[in-house]
Parts: structure tokens; sequence; C-alpha cells
């Protein structure tokens, strides 16, 4: 395997199957909140931007072995993607248990 | 040579730092100053704040789902198991320079209360927020 995947693939590793039992536990709830996660999934992209603009991300010694020679405002693509899937798994967990309970907060009553 | 400078850096880390300052070479052997309270202040910048005006401004929402921070705060271990795996194989490192130089296992001390904690509940209080307002879609 190239070694240049290696950061990408081991984070993979670990949230794929995450989503995948996500969707088989809350595909209904979901699929009606669907758009919730990717707002969230969306202010991912700014806080790895936060990130790269902060640190310098050369100043965290990444070893360019393992990553791709590609960056964004000093944040590496892998951490835009990193972030956007970790808070989108994070706000799906998050719906399925809100919308699990029978009447949530803040909801109307007819 | 941006691996070999780090390298060094490691090694002598605390060693560099004077008045909270620590001085690290980049690789073009560019002088970097860097305050070793830096990824602290990142917090209070980035995660604190926003978790303080959620919090004033939807309190009992908050306190309504407080079980799900828990719930969603032990998913996150994983997350911590992958980070000092990544750690140890040297895929990325925290250089002393950036942080107040306490550890655990191989990460220090912020990353703990950033990823562990401030992180999760910080993306999770948003959800419950951005949920309050949302409506079905069909």
């Amino acid at each position: 395997m190239n070694l240049h995947y290696l950061y990408l693939v081991s984070f993979l590793i670990i949230i794929l199957p995450s989503f995948i039992i996500l969707f088989y536990l809350g595909h209904k709830r979901l699929s009606k909140y669907w758009h919730v996660p990717l707002y969230v999934g969306g202010i991912g992209f700014i806080f790895a931007a936060s990130e790269g603009i902060a640190f310098n991300w050369q100043l965290w010694a990444d070893n360019e072995k393992y990553i791709l020679p590609y960056r964004f405002l000093n944040a590496q693509i892998e951490t835009y993607l990193l972030n956007f899937l970790l808070f989108t798994a994070i706000a799906c967990s998050t719906v399925i248990m809100v919308k699990r309970k029978p009447r949530p907060l803040y909801t109307r009553r007819r | 040579m941006q691996y070999l400078t780090s390298q060094v850096f490691l090694l002598e880390g605390r060693g560099f730092i004077k008045n909270k300052i620590a001085i690290y070479f980049d690789c073009s052997n560019k002088k970097i100053k860097m305050l070793s309270y830096s990824y602290l202040v990142w917090l209070l910048i980035f995660l604190v704040t926003p978790l303080l005006f959620m919090w004033v401004f939807y309190q009992k929402l908050l306190r309504h789902y407080a079980h799900i921070f828990v719930v969603n705060g032990l998913l996150v271990v994983f997350g911590l198991i992958w980070d000092n795996w990544g750690t140890a194989h040297r895929l990325w490192s925290f250089p002393s320079g950036s942080n107040v130089g306490y550890r655990f296992l191989y990460l220090p001390i912020e990353e703990y209360i950033a990823f562990g904690v401030l992180f999760t509940f910080m993306v999770t209080a948003l959800t419950i927020i951005i949920l309050s307002y949302s409506k079905v879609t069909k």
C-alpha cells in the first residue's frame, strides 16, 4: 500500500463501520432529519480550517511519508474529511438519540 | 527535512523553552516562535467560547438531553485509541513547545480535554440546538 494513504485509511477504518452501525440503528429517524448532520458536518470544515490557521500544521510535525501532499489553509486535505465525517457521525448519533424520545422538549402539542 | 527537525525538537523540546516560548525551525530553516500554551488558547477560542454561549442561551434544552452527552463521550473513546495509535507510530506528533507538557500515554492532556470532552460536547450541543429548529423533511 502507498504509505501516503495511511492517515486517510486509518481513520476511515474507524469511522466507516460506525456509520454503518448508525444507519442500521436509526435509518428511519435519519431519513427525516438527514439535513441536520450535514449542517453540522459543514461546520466541521470550518473547524478543520481553524486548526490549520491556528497551528500552521508544520508545527505539529506531521510525518510527510504518511499524508497526502495536499493542503488548504495550512490544514491537510485529510483533516477536512476527518472533521466532516466526525462531526457528521456525532450528529447522526445525537439525532438518533434525541428523536428516540416519545415527546421531546419544544415540540408542539396538538 | 521537516521530520528530522521535528525529531530534534521533540528530543530537546523542553530545553528550547525559554519564558514560555518555544523556538522551532521549520523545513525551510525559518525560525518560528510558539507559545507553550497555544493549544490551550486554541481550545479557549474555538471550543470553550462556543460551548459557553450555547450553555448560556440554551441551558434548559441542553439539560433535558444531558444523557446524550455522556453516550457520545463514550463513543469518542475509540477516537482517542486511534489518536494514541497514530502518535505512537509517528503518523503525527505533538511537539513539546505547543502544549503545557503533561502527557498520558502518548497524548498531551489538552488532546484528551479537547477531543474527549469539549469537542464531543460542542458537536452534540450544536446538533441538539439545530434539531430544535429544524422541520421534518419528507
